[in-house]
């Protein structure tokens, strides 16, 4: 009996290792307080925005073109900072939801469904053109509506997946599956549209993913669905924390599991899609970010939700400023800023959350 | 205050399968306010499964209900307010304080973005001292031992105000005094109006600490009743296989 009861306390040890904020440290001991974080999150924010609108290739010096060069960057800090906003806190709900620290839309193929739905959308403008449809919701409207669409089937998938099961392994390779899936398909929808030069060329763009060539019409479209993907994921923290405790425990405690897991992937599928109608597929950030904050202000949603919002802003608006920056014959896309930095942060909580439930 | 002396938790018939086993046959089961019952029987009778299905949080067939009023179609937050559920082991991994955690047993009476209430405070304080966890309140979930953890659970599940406790195994890894004063506080909440639902694999605690028992064995019933004829030398040996004496365990008693 003693044994067994030895046993279950090792295996709760264990097993506690590789889940949410428990290598952080305890949420009251050297918890930063919430004036202390903020004030230094919008100072890096405030380093970050300048340097962005006085780093490019453009000469600021020169009195005519000046002020074009400063409109351009202030779209592009704009575009960065929504954008990242909007990837990092879709990162924190999906990581709540899936109750895995490793779950990012990036990683689960949610960007990859995004930006599919994404052409998709764009397609059916060109084929219903000239209908009441395609008058009534111009293709700026189409393009994030598609994305919203796809982000979110994405998402649903993955859900009932995880249904059957509870295991990491199996979240993460469904994601891949789903990422490649989504990737073939776009490419169809890229070779269809090609009948087409125009529609061919806008897609590839929008494939490609950049903040560089942004207009002021994407970001206009897509902040309110940045605005209310924050507002709603906030409203939901509350549950999301309860949500750690496993989707029985939640439901014990008072909350309509149900209706939690549809809303959050509504929300997280809304963020991650006006991400992606912004600035393309961006990997990684909403991985980086909330693990970056975890240890400095605890696991709790509510707080961990509206700080990812302006660190993810802020990192990516960094990275946009790196891409201008290094030596590159030509400027690097952004997305290959942030998976440099991502892909082996990613590597490494695989691997230690996989030694620590071999090894204990 | 609960009604004393009310209905309490009635299970009618219940049938749960999982895939296409079936776990529990048409069971019957009831705990009134102010007693303590057991639910008993081997590894793998669904016990647990009959806990959860009174809860309402398995889906099954026949019907449940509380004080009257049919537990599977109420709202989570109703139903939580009423019935508290005390996992045998939570599935939260994360480093949240312990103070948080027991909060989490207040949801079901606050509002999304509602601050705690001197109220909540109050339930969280009080739920923490009789659970002997105020010490480490302030303390990560994760970094607690697997006792201390049923001990926080358990506080999650008073701070809640539910007056019907259904409890997993409540003193699986715990010490010998925590065990006796979690059964003494058990007693205490029931002779206050509660209705307190036990998974107990321990026949001397049945036997000692509730009022009347179900002896479940392969998902039915086999005895139900006052806990001392439901443990009676016939059924232990049907059930368990083996032969029951009486008189020489160790006794233990609260100072």
């Amino acid at each position: 009996m003693q044994a067994t009861e030895q046993a279950r306390e090792l295996d709760v040890a264990r097993v506690g290792k590789t889940e949410l904020g428990s290598r952080e440290r305890p949420a009251a001991a050297g918890r930063l307080s919430p004036l202390a974080l903020y004030a230094g999150l919008l100072a890096l924010l405030a380093v970050v925005a300048l340097a962005s609108m006085l780093v490019g290739s453009g000469d600021l010096a020169d009195a005519r073109l000046s002020r074009t060069f400063l409109e351009l960057r202030a779209t592009r800090l704009a575009a960065a900072f929504l954008a990242g906003s909007a990837l990092a806190a879709a990162g924190v709900i999906v990581q709540g939801l899936f109750r895995n620290p490793l779950a990012e839309p990036s990683i689960l193929g949610t960007t990859a469904g995004a930006s599919l739905g994404g052409k998709i959308a764009m397609l059916l403008f060109q084929v219903l053109a000239g209908s009441a449809l395609a008058s009534t919701f111009g293709p700026e409207m189409m393009l994030p509506l598609g994305c919203v669409v796809g982000a979110c089937a994405a998402l649903a998938v993955l859900l009932m997946v995880q249904r059957t099961g509870d295991d990491v392994v199996v979240l993460l390779l469904t994601g891949f599956l789903l990422s490649s899936l989504f990737v073939a398909l776009g490419g169809l929808v890229t070779s269809l549209a090609m009948e087409r030069w125009e529609l061919a060329r806008a897609m590839l763009d929008f494939a490609l993913g950049d903040v560089s060539g942004v207009g002021i019409e994407r970001v206009v479209l897509a902040a309110p669905l940045v605005v209310f993907g924050l507002g709603a994921g906030y409203l939901w923290s509350p549950t999301l924390d309860l949500m750690l405790s496993g989707e029985e425990e939640a439901a014990a405690l008072g909350v309509e599991v149900r209706e939690v897991r549809i809303a959050c992937v509504l929300w997280a599928g809304i963020l991650t899609a006006a991400a992606v109608s912004i600035g393309g597929q961006v990997g990684f950030v909403g991985l980086i970010v909330p693990h970056a904050l975890r240890p400095l202000i605890g696991v709790s949603h509510r707080a961990l939700l509206p700080a990812a919002a302006v660190l993810g802003g802020t990192f990516v608006a960094a990275c946009d400023v790196l891409t201008r920056t290094l030596p590159t014959r030509a400027e690097m896309p952004l997305g290959v800023v942030t998976g440099l930095i991502g892909a082996p942060l990613f590597l490494v909580l695989l691997l230690r959350s996989r030694r620590e439930v071999t090894h204990g | 205050m609960a009604e004393s002396g009310g209905r309490g938790l009635v299970a009618r018939g219940i049938r749960v399968q999982h895939g296409r086993r079936p776990v529990l046959h048409g069971v019957d089961f009831e705990a009134r306010h102010g007693e303590i019952v057991a639910i008993l029987g081997p590894n793998g009778a669904g016990k647990s499964t009959l806990l959860r299905a009174a809860c309402g949080l398995l889906r099954c067939e026949g019907t449940v209900q509380l004080d009257g009023l049919d537990v599977a179609s109420m709202p989570a937050r109703e139903r939580a307010q009423r019935i508290a559920f005390v996992p045998q082991q939570s599935a939260l991994r994360s480093a949240l304080p312990v103070r948080d955690v027991v909060l989490q047993g207040r949801f079901a009476h606050r509002g999304p973005l509602s601050t705690p209430r001197e109220v909540d405070r109050a339930a969280v304080d009080g739920a923490l001292e009789k659970t002997d966890t105020a010490q480490f309140a302030e303390r990560p979930f994760t970094q607690l031992s697997f006792g201390e953890q049923r001990r926080v659970l358990l506080a999650r599940g008073l701070a809640s105000g539910a007056h019907t406790l259904c409890l997993d195994e409540p003193t699986a890894a715990l010490d010998v005094g925590h065990a006796l004063r979690l059964h003494a506080l058990l007693r205490e909440l029931a002779r206050g109006g509660y209705a307190v639902v036990l998974v107990l694999h321990s026949l001397d605690d049945a036997l000692q600490h509730t009022d009347r028992a179900l002896l479940l064995d392969s998902g039915r019933v086999v005895s139900s009743g006052p806990t001392r004829h439901v443990i009676a030398e016939e059924h232990v040996r049907d059930v368990y296989g083996v032969h029951m004496r009486r008189g020489d365990a160790l006794g233990f008693s609260l100072p």
